[in-house]
């Protein structure tokens, strides 16, 4: 399976738009103006090639780190930025904050409060559309720790049971917060781990979006025709320390120079060009595109909170 | 709670199934009877799909439920009342939360039915009860029929709630023989107003007959929603008797305190012959020990 120019430069897009986001996230955090902590898909953008190779009408069950998540659903920046300084104009009007964030305009039904529970959540979500015959497919996104639970062996055997096509698309950091996985798992291979179930699944590179779009497609295509549950185990690492707070020094900058060759955003900047996909010139400006775009999100954002700032001391003046 | 009382019980989830297709039972053994054996038949006339099997895990079953009610769907879910402590918080706080974390983006209509099966000397949760975990939770609505009579009613309106609601019937009172009212005597006496909440209906009721035998005459009344819907007739009640003895099942059941306070706030306060006495049913019953003779006691000294 070959990817086209469109999908491969609408991939970079959202991986690019997703990182730049973040970097604006961290000079926010770096200058006291937020106070929660950062769940950083930093070197997981890969994800978003998954998320491309969904149809936009399907369901998505975001993990913790989901703001790329929902830049690739099409959820616009302006709108999670907001809901990071809790505004009305967020995606959940400044309530929820981005951890847990939906959207369900656009099909995001967020995360619950612990990623374990998200995957029994989602199965009930894909029974309940295979009962109605609606005909959405549902992507159930998480990480390794959650994937190495006993909720996930009860989701699957009833995802198996139940004939529902579902896909779990797992990041397999090798990192439960800050547990390194062979500290608390026998098995570092996922997959290999549910194979008792009968479960169809394959493991990708997840720091090849390429890869990654056209192992995801490949799987909901399976996942639909055999209406069975299909996981995707997308092998990646954090270009973050993990989650984002002052003084985390979960990873070493020795270990985070080594992952920099792992970057996914400049794996498939690589793949176009090699492809001759796309010229440098056209990536520049699409670049230059998207730092222009977060600019004007960040403005939107500015003058929300400047109008609210200034909304009491005009009530006061009359 | 007689045989006719649960095939009342029945017939009202099969109505509203019919009325309502995006209505769908799950649990344990649902297709062969659940809790109270009220799915009981169903099976033969919804099928599959709407009664989903999901094997022992109550947990996995709350959030298969959660995962439908995101989509549109009304499901009523059959737990035991050892799950309904032990691994359901959790996910009745996320469905709960989620209202208002997302802005009513969605709105979950879930309905959780228990049954209580511990009542009497049997005890098998340390004294951890349903209604002290979500009694005084927000957003989550407990309804726990005070008489047989009245499960029914409280079914249907649990049934026509929006978010998360609990219903719990008393497994102690399903041994009552047919026609045999298990609250006769414990209501309208003089002597004593008796107020519980939740789990303790079925042993306060046998220890107020028993006080009725030696002629102190109690009224018991239950806390149906643990939301103090009862205030009204508690101090109606209090105000006759002047005595007020209140039953909960862990000390630190906020509705009993919140019961008391609501009395010493009232124009109960001034008929009051005696303070409100709060009684807890101890976390662990010695074995051999009927926690009815610990309320028969308190019973004695309140009505003294």
């Amino acid at each position: 399976m070959q990817l086209n120019e469109n999908t491969c430069v609408q991939i970079y897009y959202k991986m690019i738009l997703s990182r730049q986001f973040e970097e604006m996230c961290v000079k926010l955090k770096d200058r006291g103006l937020i106070d929660d902590d950062l769940r950083l898909s930093y070197g997981r953008e890969g994800t978003a090639a998954a998320v491309c190779a969904l149809r936009m009408s399907d369901i998505i069950f975001t993990s913790h780190r989901s703001d790329t998540i929902a830049l690739a659903a099409n959820v616009p920046p302006e709108k999670l930025f907001a809901e990071l300084f809790g505004l009305p104009s967020g995606v959940c009007e400044g309530k929820s904050g981005l951890l847990r964030m939906c959207y369900r305009k656009n099909n995001l039904f967020g995360a619950a409060s612990d990623g374990r529970i998200n995957l029994g959540i989602a199965a009930g979500c894909a029974l309940a559309e295979k009962i109605r015959g609606t005909g959405r497919f549902v992507a159930c996104f998480t990480g390794d720790g959650a994937a190495f639970s006993g909720s996930f062996f009860e989701t699957l055997n009833f995802a198996v049971m139940n004939s529902l096509p579902i896909l779990f698309y797992i990041e397999n950091s090798g990192y439960s917060g800050k547990t390194p996985l062979e500290e608390y798992s026998v098995s570092e291979d996922i997959c290999q781990s549910m194979d008792g179930l009968g479960v169809t699944s394959v493991v990708t590179d997840g720091n090849s979006p390429a890869d990654v779009y056209i192992a995801v497609s490949q799987a909901i295509e399976y996942a639909k025709q055999n209406s069975a549950p299909v996981i995707v185990e997308a092998r990646t690492v954090s270009l973050s320390k993990d989650i984002y707070v002052r003084g985390s020094d979960l990873t070493s900058d020795e270990e985070i120079m080594q992952w920099g060759g792992y970057d996914p955003v400049e794996n498939h900047r690589k793949y176009m060009l090699d492809n001759g996909l796309v010229s440098q010139e056209n990536l520049n400006d699409l670049n230059e595109s998207v730092s222009g775009q977060i600019g004007l999100a960040m403005d939107a954002v500015l003058r929300e909170m400047t109008s609210l700032r200034l909304k009491p001391e005009t009530e006061v003046s009359k | 709670m007689t045989d006719n009382i649960i095939t009342e019980l029945r017939d009202i989830l099969a109505s509203q199934m019919e009325k309502d297709m995006l209505m769908a039972l799950m649990g344990n053994g649902v297709r062969r009877g659940s809790a109270l054996g009220l799915t009981e038949g169903l099976m033969e006339k919804f099928g599959e799909d709407r009664l989903v099997e999901t094997g022992p895990g109550s947990a996995l079953a709350l959030k298969l439920a959660l995962g439908m009610a995101m989509d549109g769907m009304h499901p009523v879910v059959f737990i035991s009342q050892n799950d309904l402590v032990s691994s359901a918080d959790i996910i009745v706080s996320n469905a709960a939360m989620l209202r208002e974390i997302s802005a009513s983006q969605f709105s979950p209509r879930i309905l959780i039915c228990a049954e209580y099966a511990e009542s009497g000397s049997s005890r098998t949760s340390a004294g951890i009860y349903p209604e002290n975990i979500y009694g005084s939770a927000g957003n989550v609505r407990m309804a726990v029929p005070a008489s047989p009579d009245r499960a029914p009613e409280l079914l249907r309106e649990c049934l026509a709630s929006e978010g998360v609601s609990i219903f719990m019937a008393d497994r102690s009172l399903l041994a009552e023989p047919d026609g045999k009212d298990p609250f006769e005597g414990t209501a309208g006496g003089k002597d004593l107003t008796v107020i519980c909440a939740g789990s303790s209906l079925g042993i306060c009721a046998a220890a107020c007959r028993r006080a009725a035998d030696i002629g102190i005459g109690c009224d018991l009344i239950a806390e149906e929603d643990m939301s103090l819907s009862d205030m009204p007739r508690i101090v109606s009640s209090v105000s006759s008797t002047g005595r007020a003895l209140i039953v909960h099942t862990e000390a630190t059941d906020t509705v009993s305190a919140m019961i008391s306070t609501a009395i010493m706030e009232s124009e109960a306060f001034y008929y009051l012959y005696r303070p409100v006495r709060r009684m807890c049913l101890p976390m662990n019953v010695k074995e051999g020990t009927d926690p009815r003779n610990l309320i028969y006691e308190e019973i004695l000294k309140t009505a003294k």
